[in-house]
Protein backbone atom coordinates (compact mmCIF):
# COMPACT_ATOMS: atom_id res chain seq x y z
CA UNK A 1 0.00 0.00 0.00
CA UNK A 2 1.79 2.82 1.25
CA UNK A 3 5.13 3.45 -0.02
CA UNK A 4 6.26 5.34 3.41
CA UNK A 5 10.69 3.80 3.97
CA UNK A 6 11.89 3.73 7.11
CA UNK A 7 13.79 6.99 7.59
CA UNK A 8 16.74 6.16 8.68
CA UNK A 9 19.06 8.90 10.56
CA UNK A 10 20.45 10.66 7.44
CA UNK A 11 23.32 12.20 9.03
CA UNK A 12 22.79 15.86 8.42
CA UNK A 13 25.55 18.44 9.07
CA UNK A 14 23.86 20.58 12.01
CA UNK A 15 23.07 17.11 13.47
CA UNK A 16 26.09 16.08 15.20
CA UNK A 17 25.91 19.93 16.54
CA UNK A 18 22.33 20.51 17.23
CA UNK A 19 22.77 16.96 19.26
CA UNK A 20 25.67 18.31 21.51
CA UNK A 21 23.10 21.48 21.87
CA UNK A 22 20.36 19.64 22.80
CA UNK A 23 22.06 17.61 25.27
CA UNK A 24 24.00 20.68 26.66
CA UNK A 25 20.56 22.58 27.48
CA UNK A 26 19.81 19.59 29.20
CA UNK A 27 22.27 19.76 31.38
CA UNK A 28 21.82 23.31 32.16
CA UNK A 29 18.09 22.66 33.33
CA UNK A 30 19.78 19.06 35.07
CA UNK A 31 22.07 21.38 36.93
CA UNK A 32 19.53 24.24 38.06
CA UNK A 33 17.17 22.03 39.36
CA UNK A 34 20.33 20.59 41.77
CA UNK A 35 21.18 23.79 42.46
CA UNK A 36 17.77 24.27 43.57
CA UNK A 37 16.91 21.69 45.63
CA UNK A 38 20.90 22.13 47.34
CA UNK A 39 19.23 25.73 48.74
CA UNK A 40 16.13 24.55 49.82
CA UNK A 41 18.23 22.08 51.71
CA UNK A 42 20.60 24.79 52.76
CA UNK A 43 17.64 27.12 54.04
CA UNK A 44 15.44 24.93 55.24
CA UNK A 45 19.23 23.89 58.04
CA UNK A 46 19.39 27.20 58.46
CA UNK A 47 15.99 28.45 58.79
CA UNK A 48 15.25 25.63 61.42
CA UNK A 49 11.95 25.17 59.52
CA UNK A 50 10.43 22.27 60.78
CA UNK A 51 9.53 19.34 59.20
CA UNK A 52 6.49 18.82 59.46
CA UNK A 53 5.60 22.01 57.60
CA UNK A 54 8.61 21.78 55.06
CA UNK A 55 10.86 18.89 55.12
CA UNK A 56 13.77 18.65 53.88
CA UNK A 57 14.57 17.18 50.96
CA UNK A 58 17.15 15.06 52.18
CA UNK A 59 14.51 13.66 54.51
CA UNK A 60 12.13 12.93 51.65
CA UNK A 61 14.66 11.30 49.95
CA UNK A 62 14.95 9.29 52.60
CA UNK A 63 11.67 8.19 53.26
CA UNK A 64 11.40 7.46 49.23
CA UNK A 65 14.25 5.22 49.36
CA UNK A 66 12.91 3.83 52.47
CA UNK A 67 9.86 2.82 51.79
CA UNK A 68 10.59 2.12 48.14
CA UNK A 69 8.14 -0.91 48.47
CA UNK A 70 5.07 0.81 49.94
CA UNK A 71 5.57 3.53 46.83
CA UNK A 72 6.08 1.13 43.82
CA UNK A 73 2.63 -0.93 45.27
CA UNK A 74 0.95 2.15 44.72
CA UNK A 75 2.34 3.23 42.00
CA UNK A 76 1.23 0.48 40.11
CA UNK A 77 -2.16 0.87 41.19
CA UNK A 78 -2.31 4.57 39.99
CA UNK A 79 -0.27 3.88 36.96
CA UNK A 80 -3.13 1.25 35.85
CA UNK A 81 -6.01 3.53 36.67
CA UNK A 82 -3.72 6.31 34.17
CA UNK A 83 -3.14 4.36 31.26
CA UNK A 84 -6.28 2.45 31.44
CA UNK A 85 -8.19 5.72 31.40
CA UNK A 86 -6.17 7.27 28.95
CA UNK A 87 -6.10 4.18 26.62
CA UNK A 88 -9.76 4.50 26.74
CA UNK A 89 -10.34 8.16 26.02
CA UNK A 90 -8.33 7.22 22.67
CA UNK A 91 -10.24 4.50 21.74
CA UNK A 92 -13.23 6.18 22.05
CA UNK A 93 -12.50 9.85 21.52
CA UNK A 94 -10.83 9.09 18.37
CA UNK A 95 -13.78 7.35 17.07
CA UNK A 96 -16.39 9.79 17.85
CA UNK A 97 -13.86 12.16 16.52
CA UNK A 98 -13.87 11.10 13.17
CA UNK A 99 -17.48 10.47 13.33
CA UNK A 100 -17.76 14.59 14.45
CA UNK A 101 -15.51 15.22 11.00
CA UNK A 102 -17.69 13.07 8.71
CA UNK A 103 -21.03 13.24 9.81
CA UNK A 104 -22.98 16.08 9.93
CA UNK A 105 -25.76 15.50 12.28
CA UNK A 106 -22.94 14.02 14.58
CA UNK A 107 -21.59 17.31 14.58
CA UNK A 108 -24.21 19.52 15.19
CA UNK A 109 -25.48 17.77 18.34
CA UNK A 110 -22.07 16.10 19.80
CA UNK A 111 -19.81 18.98 18.72
CA UNK A 112 -21.81 21.39 20.28
CA UNK A 113 -22.52 18.95 23.14
CA UNK A 114 -18.87 18.56 23.46
CA UNK A 115 -17.80 21.97 23.83
CA UNK A 116 -20.64 23.08 26.43
CA UNK A 117 -19.47 19.47 28.26
CA UNK A 118 -16.12 21.34 27.78
CA UNK A 119 -16.97 24.09 30.59
CA UNK A 120 -17.84 21.49 33.14
CA UNK A 121 -15.18 21.63 35.92
CA UNK A 122 -14.41 17.58 35.34
CA UNK A 123 -12.97 17.03 38.97
CA UNK A 124 -16.26 18.14 40.12
CA UNK A 125 -17.88 14.93 38.89
CA UNK A 126 -15.42 12.66 40.39
CA UNK A 127 -17.54 12.01 43.58
CA UNK A 128 -20.40 10.76 41.37
CA UNK A 129 -18.41 8.33 39.67
CA UNK A 130 -17.11 7.13 43.39
CA UNK A 131 -20.95 6.60 44.22
CA UNK A 132 -21.62 5.20 41.26
CA UNK A 133 -18.76 2.69 40.76
CA UNK A 134 -17.48 2.29 44.00
CA UNK A 135 -14.32 2.81 45.71
CA UNK A 136 -12.29 0.53 43.24
CA UNK A 137 -10.22 0.80 40.37
CA UNK A 138 -13.20 1.44 38.27
CA UNK A 139 -13.92 4.70 39.58
CA UNK A 140 -10.51 6.00 39.17
CA UNK A 141 -10.61 5.36 35.46
CA UNK A 142 -13.40 7.01 34.59
CA UNK A 143 -12.26 10.04 35.78
CA UNK A 144 -9.52 9.90 33.99
CA UNK A 145 -11.38 9.31 30.68
CA UNK A 146 -13.58 11.96 31.26
CA UNK A 147 -10.83 14.58 32.01
CA UNK A 148 -8.40 13.45 28.98
CA UNK A 149 -11.40 12.79 26.55
CA UNK A 150 -12.43 16.24 25.35
CA UNK A 151 -8.76 17.18 24.14
CA UNK A 152 -8.50 14.13 21.82
CA UNK A 153 -11.76 14.71 20.26
CA UNK A 154 -11.19 18.52 19.87
CA UNK A 155 -7.70 18.03 18.56
CA UNK A 156 -8.55 15.20 16.38
CA UNK A 157 -11.66 17.00 14.67
CA UNK A 158 -9.15 20.17 13.83
CA UNK A 159 -6.22 17.94 12.62
CA UNK A 160 -8.17 15.94 10.34
CA UNK A 161 -10.30 19.61 9.48
CA UNK A 162 -7.07 21.33 9.01
CA UNK A 163 -6.52 19.45 5.23
CA UNK A 164 -6.02 21.67 2.27
CA UNK A 165 -9.14 21.47 0.38
CA UNK A 166 -6.33 21.05 -2.80
CA UNK A 167 -5.23 17.59 -1.13
CA UNK A 168 -9.12 16.48 -1.14
CA UNK A 169 -9.71 17.80 -4.90
CA UNK A 170 -6.68 16.10 -6.04
CA UNK A 171 -7.29 12.64 -3.89
CA UNK A 172 -11.08 12.92 -5.98
CA UNK A 173 -9.76 13.80 -9.30
CA UNK A 174 -8.03 10.61 -9.07
CA UNK A 175 -11.14 8.26 -7.85
CA UNK A 176 -10.28 7.35 -4.35
CA UNK A 177 -12.48 6.31 -2.19
CA UNK A 178 -13.65 7.70 1.25
CA UNK A 179 -12.10 5.33 2.61
CA UNK A 180 -8.72 5.77 0.94
CA UNK A 181 -9.10 9.58 1.37
CA UNK A 182 -9.07 9.03 5.00
CA UNK A 183 -6.19 6.59 5.53
CA UNK A 184 -3.91 8.92 2.88
CA UNK A 185 -5.25 12.40 3.51
CA UNK A 186 -7.06 12.81 6.71
CA UNK A 187 -5.23 10.57 9.18
CA UNK A 188 -2.06 11.33 8.41
CA UNK A 189 -2.37 14.80 8.07
CA UNK A 190 -3.93 14.94 11.77
CA UNK A 191 -1.55 12.91 13.31
CA UNK A 192 0.92 15.91 14.39
CA UNK A 193 -2.09 17.36 16.00
CA UNK A 194 -3.77 14.15 17.84
CA UNK A 195 -0.18 13.71 19.35
CA UNK A 196 -0.71 17.12 20.84
CA UNK A 197 -3.88 15.87 22.04
CA UNK A 198 -2.79 12.88 23.75
CA UNK A 199 0.06 14.81 25.38
CA UNK A 200 -2.23 16.89 27.05
CA UNK A 201 -4.90 14.20 28.19
CA UNK A 202 -1.76 12.04 29.07
CA UNK A 203 -1.62 14.57 31.98
CA UNK A 204 -4.76 15.06 32.95
CA UNK A 205 -5.44 11.36 33.24
CA UNK A 206 -2.82 11.50 35.85
CA UNK A 207 -4.94 14.59 37.53
CA UNK A 208 -7.98 12.38 37.25
CA UNK A 209 -6.69 9.48 38.72
CA UNK A 210 -5.62 11.05 41.58
CA UNK A 211 -8.48 13.27 42.01
CA UNK A 212 -10.33 10.50 41.92
CA UNK A 213 -8.09 8.46 44.13
CA UNK A 214 -8.24 11.76 46.93
CA UNK A 215 -12.26 10.89 47.02
CA UNK A 216 -12.20 7.60 47.60
CA UNK A 217 -10.08 5.16 47.17
CA UNK A 218 -8.06 2.61 49.32
CA UNK A 219 -4.96 2.26 47.43
CA UNK A 220 -3.20 4.60 44.58
CA UNK A 221 -0.44 7.57 45.24
CA UNK A 222 -3.49 9.80 45.92
CA UNK A 223 -4.89 7.52 48.98
CA UNK A 224 -1.35 7.19 50.65
CA UNK A 225 -1.08 11.23 50.52
CA UNK A 226 -4.47 11.52 51.65
CA UNK A 227 -3.54 9.43 54.69
CA UNK A 228 -0.21 11.00 55.12
CA UNK A 229 -2.04 13.85 55.21
CA UNK A 230 -4.22 13.55 58.07
CA UNK A 231 -1.38 12.16 59.88
CA UNK A 232 0.18 15.13 59.31
CA UNK A 233 3.32 13.11 57.83
CA UNK A 234 4.32 16.32 55.72
CA UNK A 235 7.70 14.53 54.38
CA UNK A 236 5.44 11.72 52.88
CA UNK A 237 3.01 13.77 51.36
CA UNK A 238 6.07 15.49 49.57
CA UNK A 239 7.56 12.01 48.80
CA UNK A 240 4.33 11.07 46.96
CA UNK A 241 4.34 14.63 45.36
CA UNK A 242 7.85 13.41 44.04
CA UNK A 243 6.59 9.99 42.90
CA UNK A 244 3.05 11.51 41.43
CA UNK A 245 5.66 13.75 39.31
CA UNK A 246 8.29 11.62 37.86
CA UNK A 247 4.89 9.08 36.86
CA UNK A 248 3.80 12.27 35.25
CA UNK A 249 7.13 13.10 33.52
CA UNK A 250 7.62 9.56 32.30
CA UNK A 251 4.17 8.97 30.90
CA UNK A 252 4.32 12.70 28.86
CA UNK A 253 7.85 11.37 27.54
CA UNK A 254 6.15 8.14 26.63
CA UNK A 255 3.65 9.90 24.30
CA UNK A 256 6.05 11.78 22.62
CA UNK A 257 8.68 9.03 22.35
CA UNK A 258 5.49 7.36 20.15
CA UNK A 259 4.73 10.52 18.83
CA UNK A 260 8.35 10.78 17.37
CA UNK A 261 8.25 7.07 16.34
CA UNK A 262 5.18 7.81 14.09
CA UNK A 263 5.82 11.10 13.01
CA UNK A 264 8.90 11.34 11.03
CA UNK A 265 8.42 13.81 8.81
CA UNK A 266 8.98 16.69 10.30
CA UNK A 267 12.22 18.15 11.16
CA UNK A 268 13.51 16.56 14.09
CA UNK A 269 15.06 18.37 17.25
CA UNK A 270 18.60 18.43 16.41
CA UNK A 271 17.83 20.18 13.34
CA UNK A 272 15.75 22.16 15.01
CA UNK A 273 18.28 22.70 17.95
CA UNK A 274 20.58 23.90 14.85
CA UNK A 275 18.07 26.39 13.25
CA UNK A 276 17.52 27.79 16.11
CA UNK A 277 21.14 28.06 16.86
CA UNK A 278 21.44 30.62 13.55
CA UNK A 279 18.78 32.60 14.77
CA UNK B 1 -5.48 0.63 -16.81
CA UNK B 2 -7.15 -1.54 -19.60
CA UNK B 3 -5.41 -1.28 -22.59
CA UNK B 4 -3.26 1.45 -24.10
CA UNK B 5 -3.71 4.79 -22.95
CA UNK B 6 -4.93 7.24 -25.80
CA UNK B 7 -2.18 9.94 -25.80
CA UNK B 8 -4.42 12.95 -25.55
CA UNK B 9 -8.27 14.28 -25.18
CA UNK B 10 -9.86 16.98 -26.33
CA UNK B 11 -12.43 18.71 -23.83
CA UNK B 12 -15.61 20.50 -25.21
CA UNK B 13 -16.94 23.08 -23.09
CA UNK B 14 -20.67 24.26 -23.86
CA UNK B 15 -22.32 27.45 -22.80
CA UNK B 16 -21.10 26.41 -19.28
CA UNK B 17 -22.37 28.62 -16.49
CA UNK B 18 -21.65 28.07 -12.78
CA UNK B 19 -22.91 30.21 -9.77
CA UNK B 20 -21.88 29.97 -6.17
CA UNK B 21 -24.12 30.20 -3.38
CA UNK B 22 -22.61 32.99 -1.28
CA UNK B 23 -24.07 33.68 2.54
CA UNK B 24 -26.20 36.53 0.70
CA UNK B 25 -26.76 36.53 -2.43
CA UNK B 26 -25.51 34.63 -5.48
CA UNK B 27 -21.76 34.47 -6.84
CA UNK B 28 -21.98 33.93 -10.64
CA UNK B 29 -18.70 32.84 -11.32
CA UNK B 30 -19.04 31.97 -15.14
CA UNK B 31 -21.39 33.29 -17.75
CA UNK B 32 -21.68 31.35 -20.90
CA UNK B 33 -18.07 29.40 -21.30
CA UNK B 34 -18.22 27.79 -24.91
CA UNK B 35 -14.72 26.53 -25.97
CA UNK B 36 -13.13 23.75 -27.49
CA UNK B 37 -9.85 21.85 -26.34
CA UNK B 38 -8.50 20.66 -29.52
CA UNK B 39 -6.48 16.99 -28.40
CA UNK B 40 -2.66 17.45 -27.46
CA UNK B 41 -3.73 21.23 -27.49
CA UNK B 42 -1.74 23.53 -24.73
CA UNK B 43 -4.40 26.12 -23.84
CA UNK B 44 -3.55 28.82 -21.59
CA UNK B 45 -6.24 30.90 -20.25
CA UNK B 46 -5.59 34.74 -18.47
CA UNK B 47 -7.54 36.82 -16.52
CA UNK B 48 -8.47 38.81 -13.69
CA UNK B 49 -8.74 37.44 -10.10
CA UNK B 50 -11.86 36.18 -9.48
CA UNK B 51 -12.51 35.74 -13.07
CA UNK B 52 -13.28 32.12 -12.44
CA UNK B 53 -10.42 30.11 -14.03
CA UNK B 54 -9.94 27.84 -10.78
CA UNK B 55 -13.74 27.17 -11.12
CA UNK B 56 -13.52 26.80 -14.95
CA UNK B 57 -10.35 24.23 -14.32
CA UNK B 58 -12.71 22.07 -11.41
CA UNK B 59 -15.99 22.28 -13.54
CA UNK B 60 -13.81 20.39 -16.45
CA UNK B 61 -12.10 17.66 -14.04
CA UNK B 62 -15.73 17.21 -12.82
CA UNK B 63 -15.04 18.06 -9.74
CA UNK B 64 -17.65 20.63 -9.40
CA UNK B 65 -21.13 20.40 -11.18
CA UNK B 66 -21.62 23.45 -13.64
CA UNK B 67 -25.00 25.43 -12.98
CA UNK B 68 -26.11 24.96 -16.52
CA UNK B 69 -24.57 23.84 -19.56
CA UNK B 70 -22.28 20.29 -20.15
CA UNK B 71 -18.58 19.53 -20.84
CA UNK B 72 -17.54 16.69 -22.29
CA UNK B 73 -14.01 14.84 -22.81
CA UNK B 74 -13.31 13.29 -26.19
CA UNK B 75 -17.04 13.22 -26.46
CA UNK B 76 -18.10 11.53 -23.46
CA UNK B 77 -19.88 14.25 -20.75
CA UNK B 78 -18.06 15.08 -17.41
CA UNK B 79 -20.55 13.51 -14.49
CA UNK B 80 -18.31 13.40 -11.69
CA UNK B 81 -14.22 13.00 -11.12
CA UNK B 82 -12.69 12.88 -14.43
CA UNK B 83 -10.56 10.60 -13.19
CA UNK B 84 -7.67 10.58 -16.02
CA UNK B 85 -6.43 13.87 -15.21
CA UNK B 86 -2.89 15.18 -13.61
CA UNK B 87 -3.48 18.38 -11.62
CA UNK B 88 -0.98 21.22 -10.13
CA UNK B 89 -2.27 23.78 -8.36
CA UNK B 90 -0.32 27.18 -6.84
CA UNK B 91 0.81 25.46 -3.62
CA UNK B 92 2.43 22.23 -4.44
CA UNK B 93 0.08 20.43 -1.78
CA UNK B 94 3.02 17.87 -1.56
CA UNK B 95 1.88 15.57 1.67
CA UNK B 96 4.45 16.17 4.19
CA UNK B 97 4.15 12.82 5.71
CA UNK B 98 5.22 11.66 2.30
CA UNK B 99 9.29 10.91 1.32
CA UNK B 100 9.18 12.71 -2.40
CA UNK B 101 9.06 9.17 -3.98
CA UNK B 102 6.08 8.64 -2.18
CA UNK B 103 4.30 11.83 -2.89
CA UNK B 104 4.89 11.33 -7.05
CA UNK B 105 3.62 7.89 -6.69
CA UNK B 106 -0.07 8.68 -4.59
CA UNK B 107 -2.11 8.70 -7.90
CA UNK B 108 -0.60 5.37 -8.71
CA UNK B 109 -1.36 4.11 -5.59
CA UNK B 110 -4.75 5.56 -5.71
CA UNK B 111 -5.29 4.35 -8.96
CA UNK B 112 -3.39 0.92 -8.39
CA UNK B 113 -1.40 0.99 -11.02
CA UNK B 114 1.52 -1.41 -11.03
CA UNK B 115 4.35 -0.04 -8.62
CA UNK B 116 7.61 -1.39 -9.92
CA UNK B 117 6.99 0.17 -12.96
CA UNK B 118 5.57 3.24 -11.72
CA UNK B 119 8.30 3.53 -9.12
CA UNK B 120 10.68 3.10 -12.29
CA UNK B 121 8.86 6.32 -14.24
CA UNK B 122 8.76 8.06 -10.40
CA UNK B 123 12.26 8.06 -10.70
CA UNK B 124 12.48 8.85 -14.15
CA UNK B 125 10.31 11.96 -14.24
CA UNK B 126 12.06 13.08 -10.83
CA UNK B 127 15.98 12.35 -12.88
CA UNK B 128 14.10 14.88 -15.46
CA UNK B 129 13.53 17.75 -13.42
CA UNK B 130 16.65 17.85 -11.63
CA UNK B 131 15.84 16.03 -8.40
CA UNK B 132 17.43 12.47 -8.51
CA UNK B 133 18.76 11.47 -5.33
CA UNK B 134 16.31 13.47 -3.51
CA UNK B 135 13.53 10.03 -3.70
CA UNK B 136 14.22 9.91 -0.31
CA UNK B 137 13.89 13.25 1.48
CA UNK B 138 10.58 14.67 2.97
CA UNK B 139 8.74 18.01 1.95
CA UNK B 140 10.20 20.13 4.61
CA UNK B 141 13.45 19.74 3.13
CA UNK B 142 13.24 21.27 -0.07
CA UNK B 143 12.59 24.74 -1.91
CA UNK B 144 9.57 25.95 -3.10
CA UNK B 145 11.17 25.45 -6.64
CA UNK B 146 12.01 21.64 -5.94
CA UNK B 147 8.43 21.18 -4.36
CA UNK B 148 6.57 22.52 -7.19
CA UNK B 149 8.68 20.43 -9.88
CA UNK B 150 7.95 17.48 -7.54
CA UNK B 151 4.32 18.39 -7.76
CA UNK B 152 4.44 18.45 -11.42
CA UNK B 153 5.95 15.03 -11.05
CA UNK B 154 2.84 13.33 -9.32
CA UNK B 155 0.96 15.09 -11.82
CA UNK B 156 2.40 13.27 -14.36
CA UNK B 157 3.23 9.66 -12.87
CA UNK B 158 -0.05 8.34 -14.51
CA UNK B 159 0.50 9.41 -17.68
CA UNK B 160 -3.32 11.50 -17.92
CA UNK B 161 -4.25 12.49 -21.15
CA UNK B 162 -5.26 15.77 -19.97
CA UNK B 163 -3.11 18.12 -17.25
CA UNK B 164 -5.17 20.98 -15.41
CA UNK B 165 -2.53 23.35 -13.70
CA UNK B 166 -4.31 26.39 -11.72
CA UNK B 167 -1.60 29.29 -11.61
CA UNK B 168 0.85 26.46 -10.89
CA UNK B 169 4.09 28.91 -10.97
CA UNK B 170 2.55 31.59 -9.56
CA UNK B 171 4.21 31.29 -5.63
CA UNK B 172 7.81 30.99 -7.23
CA UNK B 173 10.30 33.81 -8.27
CA UNK B 174 11.13 35.04 -11.29
CA UNK B 175 13.70 32.83 -12.31
CA UNK B 176 12.50 30.00 -10.83
CA UNK B 177 9.69 30.57 -12.84
CA UNK B 178 10.64 30.87 -16.42
CA UNK B 179 12.83 27.15 -15.04
CA UNK B 180 9.68 25.54 -14.02
CA UNK B 181 8.31 26.48 -17.95
CA UNK B 182 10.83 24.84 -18.97
CA UNK B 183 10.79 21.86 -17.17
CA UNK B 184 6.85 21.71 -18.32
CA UNK B 185 7.98 21.63 -21.60
CA UNK B 186 10.44 19.33 -21.19
CA UNK B 187 7.69 16.98 -19.47
CA UNK B 188 5.07 17.85 -21.51
CA UNK B 189 6.51 16.42 -24.67
CA UNK B 190 3.46 16.84 -26.31
CA UNK B 191 2.09 13.93 -24.31
CA UNK B 192 -1.31 15.52 -23.25
CA UNK B 193 -3.86 18.45 -23.70
CA UNK B 194 -2.96 20.92 -21.26
CA UNK B 195 -5.09 23.36 -19.76
CA UNK B 196 -2.95 26.57 -18.27
CA UNK B 197 -4.17 29.04 -15.93
CA UNK B 198 -1.84 32.04 -15.42
CA UNK B 199 -2.20 35.67 -14.43
CA UNK B 200 1.38 36.18 -16.67
CA UNK B 201 0.51 37.11 -20.46
CA UNK B 202 4.39 36.25 -20.71
CA UNK B 203 4.07 33.18 -19.67
CA UNK B 204 0.69 32.41 -21.57
CA UNK B 205 2.76 33.20 -24.75
CA UNK B 206 5.37 31.51 -24.09
CA UNK B 207 4.46 27.94 -23.08
CA UNK B 208 0.68 27.78 -25.01
CA UNK B 209 -0.52 26.89 -28.52
CA UNK B 210 -3.36 28.99 -27.61
CA UNK B 211 -4.56 31.39 -25.03
CA UNK B 212 -7.67 31.93 -23.68
CA UNK B 213 -8.78 35.41 -22.55
CA UNK B 214 -11.16 36.01 -19.93
CA UNK B 215 -13.38 39.16 -18.90
CA UNK B 216 -13.42 40.14 -15.69
CA UNK B 217 -16.38 38.37 -13.53
CA UNK B 218 -18.73 37.36 -14.31
CA UNK B 219 -16.58 35.57 -16.06
CA UNK B 220 -16.69 35.25 -20.29
CA UNK B 221 -14.09 34.28 -22.90
CA UNK B 222 -13.38 37.90 -24.65
CA UNK B 223 -10.99 35.89 -27.11
CA UNK B 224 -8.71 33.28 -27.91
CA UNK B 225 -5.68 33.93 -29.84
CA UNK B 226 -3.32 31.85 -31.57
CA UNK B 227 -0.03 31.96 -30.67
CA UNK B 228 1.36 30.43 -33.60
CA UNK B 229 5.14 30.05 -32.65
CA UNK B 230 7.07 27.20 -33.77
CA UNK B 231 7.83 23.89 -30.80
CA UNK B 232 9.90 22.66 -29.52
CA UNK B 233 10.48 25.81 -27.55
CA UNK B 234 13.10 26.95 -25.18
CA UNK B 235 13.66 29.82 -23.14
CA UNK B 236 14.26 31.83 -26.47
CA UNK B 237 10.79 31.97 -27.34
CA UNK B 238 10.79 35.21 -25.73
CA UNK B 239 13.34 36.89 -28.00
CA UNK B 240 10.85 36.28 -30.70
CA UNK B 241 9.44 38.84 -32.59
CA UNK B 242 6.38 36.85 -32.78
CA UNK B 243 6.08 36.50 -29.15
CA UNK B 244 6.07 40.22 -28.65
CA UNK B 245 3.57 40.92 -31.33
CA UNK B 246 1.13 37.98 -29.04
CA UNK B 247 1.37 39.65 -25.75
CA UNK B 248 0.88 43.22 -27.32
CA UNK B 249 -2.27 42.10 -28.90
CA UNK B 250 -3.32 40.41 -26.04
CA UNK B 251 -2.60 43.35 -23.48
CA UNK B 252 -4.72 45.37 -25.86
CA UNK B 253 -7.30 43.09 -25.53
CA UNK B 254 -7.56 44.16 -22.07
CA UNK B 255 -6.73 47.70 -22.20
CA UNK B 256 -9.65 47.53 -24.38
CA UNK B 257 -12.03 46.39 -21.62
CA UNK B 258 -10.19 48.80 -19.20
CA UNK B 259 -8.41 45.98 -17.41
CA UNK B 260 -4.92 45.95 -16.06
CA UNK B 261 -2.66 48.80 -15.98
CA UNK B 262 -4.37 51.66 -17.86
CA UNK B 263 -6.38 52.15 -14.91
CA UNK B 264 -3.43 52.63 -12.57
CA UNK B 265 -0.35 53.71 -14.74
CA UNK B 266 1.90 54.16 -12.12
CA UNK B 267 1.72 49.87 -11.87
CA UNK B 268 2.56 49.17 -15.94
CA UNK B 269 6.07 49.37 -15.80
CA UNK B 270 6.94 47.57 -13.06
CA UNK B 271 5.41 44.10 -12.06
CA UNK B 272 5.61 42.77 -15.16
N1 LIG C 1 -16.65 27.94 -2.92
C1 LIG C 1 -17.05 29.16 -3.29
N2 LIG C 1 -18.13 29.73 -2.74
C2 LIG C 1 -18.55 30.94 -3.13
N3 LIG C 1 -17.94 31.68 -4.05
C3 LIG C 1 -16.85 31.20 -4.63
C4 LIG C 1 -16.34 29.91 -4.29
N4 LIG C 1 -15.23 29.69 -5.03
C5 LIG C 1 -15.08 30.77 -5.79
N5 LIG C 1 -16.03 31.68 -5.58
C6 LIG C 1 -16.19 32.97 -6.25
O1 LIG C 1 -16.24 32.74 -7.61
C7 LIG C 1 -15.46 33.68 -8.32
C8 LIG C 1 -14.44 32.96 -9.17
O2 LIG C 1 -13.52 32.29 -8.33
P1 LIG C 1 -12.24 31.56 -8.92
O3 LIG C 1 -11.46 31.06 -7.78
O4 LIG C 1 -12.66 30.58 -9.93
O5 LIG C 1 -11.47 32.76 -9.62
P2 LIG C 1 -10.03 32.80 -10.28
O6 LIG C 1 -10.18 33.35 -11.64
O7 LIG C 1 -9.38 31.48 -10.16
O8 LIG C 1 -9.29 33.87 -9.37
P3 LIG C 1 -7.73 33.97 -9.04
O9 LIG C 1 -7.08 34.43 -10.30
O10 LIG C 1 -7.66 35.01 -7.97
O11 LIG C 1 -7.28 32.62 -8.61
C9 LIG C 1 -14.85 34.57 -7.27
O12 LIG C 1 -15.57 35.77 -7.26
C10 LIG C 1 -15.01 33.84 -5.99
O13 LIG C 1 -15.27 34.75 -4.95
MG1 LIG D 1 -7.69 30.78 -9.09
Amino acid sequence: MSVSKPLGARPGRGMAHGLARAARRQAIGAAALVALVAMWELLARVLAIPSYALPRPSQIAVILLGRWALFAKHLVYTTQEVLAGFLVSIAIGVPVAIGIVYSRMLESVSYTLIVAFQAVPKTALAPLFVLWLGYGLLSKVAVAFLIAFFPIVVNTVIGMRSVEPEMLYLTRSLGASAWQIFLKVRLPKALPSMFGGFKVAMALAVVGSVVGEYIGANAGLGYVQLVASSNLDTPLVFAVIVVLSLLGIVLFNLVGLVERLVIRWKPGEAQMEAARDTM
Amino acid sequence: MSGPRQLTVSVAVEDVHKAYHGRAQQIVALESITMTVRSGEFLAVVGPSGCGKSTLLMLIAGLLPPTRGAIAIDGRPVAGPYTDVGIVFQRDVLFEWRTILGNVLLPAEIKRLSLPASRERALHLLDEVGLAGFEDRYPYELSGGMRQRVALCRALIHDPPLLLMDEPFAALDAFTREEMGAYLLRLWHERSTVIFVTHSIEEAVALADRVVVMSPRPGRIVEAVDVGLPRPRGLDVKEDRRFHDVVHTIRELFKARGMLWEKTPEIAGRGR
